[in-house]
């Protein structure tokens, strides 16, 4: 079966996040497909590569990366989300005239059209962290 | 590439999150690829249907004003709860655009026809 995962949330003040990564570990384990994770809303954060978090706590962005680069999977970052909150590569912080980008490695900025693609090409399609 | 009707459900007021302009975006996106769009505004979300907003007052762009543009868009409909309208005291004439609203039995029956469903 092929899933595709939607993320709402950013890591650590709400679990939704680090279960979305525990459910994406789970549905490969199982032996189905993701075709693609999209990281919307607050979910951008996810994406950000100066998460800085304790050693002996799990750091999520480096955690997607891992899982990503293991099993080639597709994360994609709602671009308009992400540039209002701060989340940006190289090409926006041009753009914008920002002194860095921080968009993490392994992670893509596009637009909700990638959602929806995903929608139509997937089984199932789980979100994490929705209804707020 | 094959149709799916896409179910947008958001259960926020228009201005307490983003959760009412995203899930407008998220329903703009689908219609941009021809799919057949329902937007299910549940709870809260029902508040997003009261006209005459004055939301530039809190810095913020109308929810109410966009979707009575989704029309444009070939989203024409818009759906509530009875309990949604109950909770907060609304009949279907205090609202514009004005919504169908379905029973707890319709509701299981709507939504699950949808090929997808994405909540807010």
């Amino acid at each position: 079966m092929i899933f595709t995962l939607v993320v709402h949330s950013a890591p650590y003040q709400s679990s939704s996040a680090a279960s979305a990564l525990r459910f994406a570990c789970a549905v490969l384990a199982a032996g189905h497909d993701i075709h693609r994770i999209f990281f919307y809303r607050d979910g951008v954060h996810n994406a950000s590569a100066l998460a800085s978090p304790p050693r002996d706590e799990q750091n999520l962005p480096a955690a997607w990366q891992a899982l990503a680069e293991e099993h080639d999977l597709d994360l994609v970052v709602c671009i308009a989300a992400a540039v209002r909150r701060g989340v940006l590569n190289e090409e926006e912080a041009r753009r914008y005239e920002k002194p860095a980008a921080n968009l993490a490695e392994g992670f893509e900025l596009s637009g909700l059209g990638q959602l929806v693609e995903a929608s139509i090409k997937s089984d199932r399609v789980i979100t994490f962290g929705g209804a707020r | 590439m094959s149709s799916k009707s896409i179910l947008v459900i958001c259960r926020s007021a228009p201005y307490h999150s983003s959760a009412a302009r995203d899930a407008l975006d998220i329903a703009l996106s689908g219609a941009v690829f021809e799919l057949p769009i329902s937007l299910l505004l549940l709870d809260d979300a029902v508040l997003q249907l009261l006209p005459n907003q004055h939301s530039s007052a809190i810095g913020a762009k109308s929810v109410n004003a966009m979707l009575g543009a989704l029309p444009m868009y070939d989203i024409d409909k818009i759906y509530t709860s009875l309990g949604s309208l109950e909770t907060h005291g609304l009949a279907l004439a205090d609202l514009d655009p004005s919504p169908i609203a379905l029973d707890a039995d319709e509701l299981k029956t709507f939504i699950a026809r949808h090929d997808v469903v994405l909540t807010l």
